[in-house]
């Protein structure tokens, strides 16, 4: 057993029962209409990472979103992924590309990517939201937009899940000053301001509280993006595994 | 929209076409523990730091299951940690087990004894006993060896505390009634 796989107090094991990873063996052994439904998750997931991987292949906006669909729909869905699947090898989104790959591969050599579109979409992406790529991944190749694209995917799900947990349990102003002082400043290039003006600007008695307040907030981050991992792997192990490839890719690409 | 969804979009963007390095600097906040200088202060606060320990949804990175494997669990050992609600929501609630209480008992007994400042060890120290008030509200069980004098001390010594929260003083009042009426009949 690896390290921190602890299973003694039904802690670690029990939190994997609904990973992405049995939500394919999942639609393998259900009916229809809940593999539908779960296919449908998981399409939520990874919708956009598969859509961006596409487009910097060189498909157009609506290639792009009917070869989401078809993909979905007919390697997922069809089940052709869950033969494939093996969670002891490899990350569940390194074997999404791989199926994606093949599945660009006969694509191309049977129909059009528009003939093979079910009627029945699992989830509508013409309202998307976005058509072009942006600027920062001019200098990565598709791969690399794949995972970039699943990283904002993640980071967004987990920051928005922070700030609805923080307002919901009276932590607006936690929130309110988390964003102002970190995330803020990041988002924009800005230097963020001074504690003191903070503190001012909410109400704060000490710069000491106001630390311990944003503080709070990384804690909940912390957990937000071990759940948010803990969802693509098969083991607590592998979730620091994860974090330290996604800090790799991250950091070493950084200058761009 | 909500009012929520509103006050949130106002605030906040994707973080799609951020910058490979902008990216870094979020996911270095969730990746690890932090080194910024806000983690300077983290101790200083215990009524901010009980609060983050009570309302943070028990999975299985909490500090409690993190320590709850070193607890020799010969009597309760097919008990788990309640995953998916927040502590305080296990503390307030009859429905929370009598080996679920002495697990979280017993996990912040070692998170008193693993503490490295005042307040990480007041707010351990303060679920240890929630814990054991919890238990003799909701179940009318002593789980700990401490006569109810002993108990009844330590939650009155508790509610003199400035940070202690609202609905732990009532528990702990709730447990000293309780203490009491034991110490009376014998």
């Amino acid at each position: 057993m690896k390290p921190n796989e602890y299973t003694s107090i039904g802690g670690t094991a029990e939190s994997f029962r609904t990973t992405h990873w049995t939500a394919i063996e999942e639609i393998g052994s259900n009916d229809d209409i809940a593999g539908t439904v779960l296919v449908g998750d998981l399409l939520k997931s990874y919708w956009k990472p598969v859509y961006c991987y596409l487009r910097h292949k060189g498909h157009n906006n609506e290639q792009a979103k009917d070869l989401t669909q078809g993909f979905f729909h007919e390697v997922v869905l069809g089940r052709d992924l869950i033969q494939r699947a093996d969670h002891t090898k490899g990350r569940f989104r390194t074997l999404l590309l791989r199926a994606l790959d093949r599945y660009l591969v006969s694509v191309h050599r049977k129909e059009t990517a528009r003939k093979r579109i079910p009627q029945d979409k699992l989830i509508s992406l013409d309202n998307a939201g976005f058509h072009e790529l942006p600027a920062a991944v001019n200098d990565l190749n598709s791969e690399e937009v794949f995972h970039y694209t699943w990283v904002c995917e993640m980071l967004d799900r987990m920051l928005e899940e922070v700030e609805i947990e923080c307002r919901q349990h009276g932590m607006a102003m936690h929130w309110d000053l988390f964003h102002d002082r970190v995330l803020h400043p990041i988002v924009t290039c800005t230097e963020p301001p001074a504690l003191e003006k903070l503190c001012r600007k909410y109400g704060i008695d000490a710069t000491a509280k106001a630390s311990n307040m944003i503080f709070a907030v990384k804690r909940r981050i912390q957990a937000a993006a071990r759940r948010w991992l803990r969802k693509s792997v098969a083991s607590e192990y592998e979730i620091d595994e994860e974090m330290l490839g996604l800090m790799r890719f991250l950091t070493e690409r950084r200058e761009y | 929209m909500t009012a929520l969804g509103s006050e949130m979009s106002k605030k906040r963007r994707s973080t799609f076409g951020l910058r490979l390095g902008q990216l870094a600097d979020l996911f270095v906040i969730a990746a690890k523990d932090h080194a910024s200088t806000e983690e300077d202060y983290a101790d200083q606060d215990p009524s901010e730091r009980l609060r983050c320990f009570l309302t943070e949804v028990i999975h299985s990175n909490s500090l409690l299951f993190l320590v709850a494997p070193e607890i020799p669990r010969n009597e309760w050992c097919d008990v788990t940690l309640p995953t998916g609600r927040s502590l305080q929501e296990v503390l307030y609630s009859h429905k929370s087990s009598v080996e679920q209480l002495q697990i979280i008992k017993e996990s912040s007994k070692r998170l008193t004894m693993r503490s490295i400042s005042e307040a990480e060890r007041a707010v351990a120290t303060t679920i240890y006993h929630a814990a054991i008030a919890c238990c003799l509200v909701q179940h009318n069980k002593k789980i700990t060896q401490h006569s109810y004098e002993k108990l009844d001390e330590s939650f009155a010594l508790l509610m003199e505390e400035e940070w202690m929260s609202d609905e732990l003083m009532q528990l702990f009042s709730q447990a000293r009634r309780i203490c009491q009426s034991k110490r009376g009949k014998k």
